[in-house]
């Protein structure tokens, strides 16, 4: 009844004093931030890494932590900040990467290298209001790791880079602004939760470098079997399409041969 | 903004980096006009984020981060060369491109063939040996020759907008044609339609143009 009452009460007074509100909010969050920190062993000052387990209540943390390291490199050029972000995600980019098809430990160590120095000479256009630091990693492990395989295949030298064909849609694309607004969903909680053929088909495309027609192959599978595991998957994990979207994929679906 | 959109199983292979060169190009295209679209692939990035966070480690090799730091500190010992966004001026339809698509052209004019009174083509290199990047004028008013598709075909609408027997598509829109369909474009009355495409497999023309067939060489660039 007391504790009921003074909520009412404190409810209403941040209510009138809304800055007063918005300070409580983030002196909590500094707090909890703070006992995080505190109970997991990591000194922010020192940059004692710690390996964190990864799980659902830590993730949004950990995202926090690294993209304030990530962006502490682009704006100061702190090496510390970057000797974290390395130890953090030179192994996972390994592993990453290892699982692209043929490639060895050594080369896949040589990807991690060039991918982490792009990583430093990059990171002053990283803004964390745009992409978590993971997300903007993978898409520079990710173009790093096509150049490699153009360049394996000895295509044309003067062939367009990778970085040409995905760099303009952040940067000079009206929906630029549309960009910044971040998703409310955390793929990475319901990634968890989806069924297994589902994810194995999206881990298949994006680790090793699949297209939808050689998994269906690899998996001895019709190709559109693949297709709805995708779009089941992507329904499951809620990435969003607009209003009218399912309806023109339905019409181009007439064209698909579906 | 765009009507008709990639698939989704198309934005997963182009976010995921297995989409060859050309449809990629196609796909940034159709994003210049498409928030949906953007959203989706946007997501599909912060899915290759996630994968990444939940890949399990692999320890790296003890000198690894010294071989980094080695890097970072001569920046310029290998410059990336990219492509520019000024050049390209040669060509009237060219310089008016969006320098998205302009940045791909090659230097100097772009080789204009004529497959019809109202239909132009150029053809775009960019290293890919299995598919065609092209673009294409229709004439505004201009009726492309009817023609059917041997592989697969993506036309992404840059300006103006075309119809055929399925409907109207205007700047973005994102069409897939496929083996077997027969269809005949006809540009808007009021403007030239421009679009880009990317073709698997020569395109062959039906009805009395026909005997055109044997000079529609496919040319893999």
């Amino acid at each position: 009844m007391l504790l009921n009452r003074i909520t009412q009460k404190s409810s209403f007074n941040l209510f009138v004093y809304r800055p007063t509100r918005q300070l409580a909010i983030e002196v909590i969050q500094f707090l909890a931030l703070a006992v995080y920190l505190v109970r997991n062993q990591i000194n922010l000052r020192k940059m004692t890494y710690t390996n964190l387990p990864m799980n659902d209540k830590n993730h949004m943390v950990q995202v926090k932590i690294w993209n304030t390291y990530l962006t502490r490199v682009g704006k100061t050029q702190d090496k510390e900040a970057f000797a974290a972000l390395f130890h953090h995600f030179s192994p996972l980019l390994k592993s990453f990467l290892l699982k692209t098809g043929n490639l060895n430990a050594d080369s896949a160590e040589e990807l991690v290298q060039e991918t982490m120095i792009k990583v430093w000479q990059r990171a002053p256009s990283f803004s964390a209001a745009r992409a978590s630091a993971s997300t903007w990693i993978y898409t520079i492990a990710r173009n790093t790791r096509i150049d490699s395989f153009r360049k394996q295949q000895r295509q044309d030298p003067n062939a367009v880079c990778a970085d040409d064909i995905y760099e303009d849609q952040t940067k000079e694309s009206p929906y630029a602004d549309l960009l910044q607004v971040r998703r409310k969903v955390d793929v990475g909680q319901l990634l968890l939760e989806l069924p297994q053929e589902q994810s194995d088909v999206l881990k298949m495309m994006y680790f090793r470098g699949l297209s939808g027609q050689q998994v269906a192959q690899a998996l001895d599978l019709p190709l559109g079997t693949v297709k709805s595991r995708i779009r089941l998957a992507l329904a499951k994990l809620k990435i969003g399409l607009a209003p009218n979207y399912e309806a023109d994929h339905a019409l181009q679906g007439k064209y698909n041969g579906e | 903004m765009a009507n008709r959109h990639p698939r989704s199983e198309l934005l997963v292979e182009y976010t995921s980096g297995v989409l060859s060169l050309a449809p990629s190009i196609a796909v940034t295209a159709h994003l210049q006009f498409c928030g949906s679209c953007n959203n989706v692939v946007q997501s599909l990035e912060q899915l290759g984020g996630d994968l990444l966070d939940h890949s399990e480690n692999i320890n790296v090799s003890n000198d690894l981060f010294e071989k980094v730091l080695l890097g970072i500190e001569e920046p310029n010992s290998e410059p990336e060369i990219r492509l520019g966004n000024a050049k390209n001026a040669v060509d009237e339809i060219a310089s008016a491109l969006p320098s998205y698509v302009r940045k791909f052209l090659p230097e100097g004019a772009l080789q204009w063939r004529f497959l019809s009174p109202s239909l132009k083509l150029a053809t775009i290199s960019v290293g890919e040996t299995t598919q065609e990047l092209a673009l294409h004028r229709i004439k505004a008013g201009g009726k492309a020759p009817e023609h059917d598709h041997q592989g697969q075909e993506i036309t992404v609408v840059l300006t103006g907008c075309f119809s055929d027997e399925d409907g109207l598509y205007r700047a973005g829109d994102f069409v897939v044609r496929n083996h077997g369909d027969v269809h005949r474009p006809i540009a808007s009355q009021n403007e030239e339609c421009i679009c880009l495409s990317v073709l698997s497999a020569p395109i062959k023309l039906t009805g009395a143009k026909r005997v055109l067939n044997p000079f529609l060489k496919f040319l893999p660039s």
